[in-house]
């Protein structure tokens, strides 16, 4: 929820400005964050606004959907309490108001392509753009913003939010092509051949990692991402009448995983009427979101579970039935608390949707198109770590495709940290 | 953009249309695929690109008009353009010169083996088709098959055209007849199966073309998950051609099935939004006072 100016002021001033801030490594970014909140304190959105946007050219996204690890990092953390720090940069971003953004004066006459919309080539595309360059994103879908436009559903990042970060995009000179997918409607050599210097792959970790548990290709099981895309690409307005012409129903939904797409796509399941079950193995603090969310998916009606998914029950057509799991126990052991299988009979979860959120990876589409390029063990792609070219010259890499998943805020460091190594490269060369 | 140029109708419900699309008609290869929207209020369904045309900067698609998406692609006119399309996708078909190679489709599937069948014999492989249908009215595409056939055979399952029967069994008796170096196979899952058997006893390769259910084609969702050699794989990024003897097609006829339209008319139970939250109780309680 966003803060009234009241609750935004009462909140800065609850900030003890630690002489040794705490927060500041928890920031991806490195936002001055007591700066900017002694700022809101003052009452000066306008500045405080710009001191965050001097480190983070999103934070109406990040207000909104970062994970907050700062706030983790806060003194206050341990009390329960810690300063809204997301909060309090959602309100200094939609209260603030900057000057208009201009693009160095002198144009460098290099071209920087881009693959790929999503947080880190946004982010990339601004740093680039900002220095002047050229910048233009190549992105396979229709519309731009990768995940945060397929995959965040409307209640946690309104799809105008991030429609206004692509005019400031769009303002500072960067050209969007969208419906272009590398290696298949446009190849490498032909970006190069239109005389573009460097090449950012900001592909992002979008496949996801298939779940291995019996009874996954049985009717009314998807993946995280399928269900939220299904969702969003059938019926922006009406998400019930998009549930029903993309079949999914049923009163009864069980999520299995963890991490922000599970509480999203559980939260979302929520909103279409469905009675939704959340099941992980492992204590609520490893839940992969922040407080926050847990709070308010617990508010929703979200029950979550702890226990071990062994299969999925179907019936004789093929439709699922439910999940068959088994309950945990805690136990004492050497390093603390340990979660371990109960020997109690299985219990069957009814549903007539189960939805699976396994992580996510890079998309194999890369490895096709650009055979050459080296990957680590992980599935991330290598690169160099003081250069940040990958195996091959002039490619670069940024977000997710190099660390094989992570939040928004980090893909957006990635960019950012992306566009200073294409910058030092192309200022040798 | 992506202007409607023809449109013809060719069997039963089936629509070919050519589009304007300089970028896709210049890089399509057989076997590829593209992902439509119609008009704004669609989602995006797969075509295969059945025909592309550099010089006249076109290609052609098939619309078998079985779904909402399709059946508005199908209503779309002459001169009317997409809103979006995107491609070429996936993988081309694996294509060289193998000598006999057949070829066989059954239903919608022959839209897409016409483009194999067509890089095959500019190949130079000696191509034998076989089309299997369900009657003469939704046989499609006779006249392109023949031109680009050395041989070609078909089948229709209540007899009323040429031979009836199965397109399997004519493969059979053709696998007895002649050395195939290859077969190339899209229809049914159930007869892709038993070509998969077939050939597997005369150990010949087999490439399989799978359908499963799309939804974003970019290999983003998942939907299109099939079991290959033990193996999720995506038929939109890594297919949709596979080898033929190592798909699972129980698991493949598992997931079609899951999106079958019919099997969903029972089952499904549709979220009431009269029936959430307080405001949903309140009027559901005012409505039964009224009865």
């Amino acid at each position: 929820m966003g803060f009234s100016k009241k609750i935004a002021q009462d909140e800065a001033r609850r900030c003890p400005q630690c002489a040794v801030a705490t927060c500041l490594p928890g920031c991806p970014l490195g936002i001055d964050i007591p700066g900017f909140i002694r700022l809101l304190r003052e009452g000066d959105n306008n500045l405080a606004l710009e001191r965050i946007k001097k480190e983070n050219p999103f934070p109406s996204i990040c207000g909104r959907i970062c994970p907050a690890p700062c706030e983790e990092a806060c003194v206050f953390y341990s009390d329960g309490h810690p300063i809204a720090i997301r909060s309090l940069e959602r309100f200094a971003a939609d209260f603030g108001a900057v000057k208009s953004e201009k693009a160095a004066a002198t144009p460098r006459g290099k071209k920087v392509a881009i693959i790929g919309s999503g947080p880190s080539g946004m982010s990339a595309a601004y740093y680039l753009a900002k220095m002047n360059f050229s910048v233009t994103i190549f992105e396979a879908a229709h519309e731009p913003g990768g995940l945060l436009r397929y995959a965040i559903p409307e209640f946690r990042l309104p799809q105008k939010v991030l429609d206004e970060q692509f005019s400031l995009l769009r303002s500072l000179g960067v050209e969007i092509q969208t419906d272009v997918v590398l290696g298949r409607t446009m190849m490498i050599d032909e970006i190069f051949m239109r005389g573009y210097s460097a090449l950012l792959l900001a592909i992002g970790a979008s496949l996801p990692v298939f779940s291995d548990l019996p009874g996954s290709s049985l009717a009314g099981v998807y993946y995280d991402k399928e269900f939220l895309y299904r969702l969003h690409a059938f019926n922006k307005e009406d998400a019930q009448q998009a549930a029903r012409q993309q079949r999914i129903g049923g009163t009864k939904t069980v999520v299995l995983g963890r991490g922000e797409a599970a509480f999203d796509a559980a939260r979302l399941s929520l909103r279409l009427g469905s009675e939704v079950h959340l099941v992980f193995e492992g204590f609520e603090e490893q839940s992969g979101v922040s407080d926050d969310v847990l709070k308010e998916s617990r508010e929703e009606g979200l029950e979550i579970h702890s226990m071990r998914p062994l299969e999925m029950v179907g019936d004789e057509r093929g439709f699922v039935e439910g999940v068959k799991c088994r309950k945990l126990d805690i136990v004492d052991s050497k390093g603390g608390l340990a979660l371990e299988a109960s020997n109690e009979e299985p219990i069957i979860l009814e549903a007539q949707t189960v939805i699976i959120a396994n992580g996510q990876r890079p998309n194999n589409f890369l490895k096709q198109a650009l055979p050459q390029l080296k990957w680590d063990e992980d599935g991330s792609l290598w690169a160099n770590e003081q250069t940040g070219m990958t195996s091959m010259e002039k490619v670069f890499g940024a977000g997710s495709v190099m660390t094989a998943g992570g939040s928004v805020v980090e893909a957006i460091a990635g960019g950012k940290a992306a566009a200073q190594k294409i910058i030092q490269y192309l200022g040798q060369s | 953009m992506h202007k409607i140029i023809h449109k013809q109708v060719i069997a039963q419900d089936i629509k070919k249309i050519d589009i304007i699309a300089p970028a896709i008609a210049s890089k399509a290869l057989p076997g590829q695929f593209v992902m439509v929207t119609p008009t704004k209020e669609d989602h995006n369904i797969p075509m295969t690109i059945v025909d592309s045309d550099e010089r006249r900067s076109m290609i052609s698609l098939i619309v078998h008009e079985i779904g909402p998406a399709s059946r508005k692609l199908g209503e779309l006119s002459i001169g009317e353009s997409l809103y979006q399309m995107v491609g070429p996708l996936g993988k081309p078909a694996q294509m060289d010169k193998y000598g006999v190679v057949i070829c066989v489709a059954t239903g919608i599937g022959a839209a897409q083996i016409l483009p194999i069948c067509r890089g095959l014999k500019k190949k130079g492989n000696k191509v034998i088709g076989i089309i299997g249908a369900k009657s003469k009215k939704v046989l499609m595409l006779e006249s392109q098959m023949r031109v680009v056939c050395d041989e070609i055979f078909i089948t229709t399952n209540d007899g009323s055209y040429e031979r009836r029967g199965l397109a399997t069994g004519i493969l059979r008796e053709l696998l007895d007849k002649y050395t195939v170096q290859r077969v190339y196979a899209i229809g049914s899952v159930e007869m892709m199966q038993a070509a998969s058997q077939m050939t597997k006893e005369k150990n010949i390769p087999l490439r399989v073309t799978l359908n499963p259910h799309m939804v974003n084609g970019l290999g983003m969702c998942g939907s299109c998950r099939v079991r290959i050699n033990g193996q999720a794989q995506l038929a939109c990024v890594d297919g949709p051609e596979f080898d033929g003897h190592m798909v699972d097609y129980q698991d493949l006829s598992q997931r079609m099935n899951a999106m079958e339209s019919e099997q969903w008319e029972n089952q499904i139970l549709p979220i009431d939004p009269k029936r959430t939250g307080f405001a949903g109780l309140v009027k559901s309680l005012w409505g039964s006072a009224k009865k």
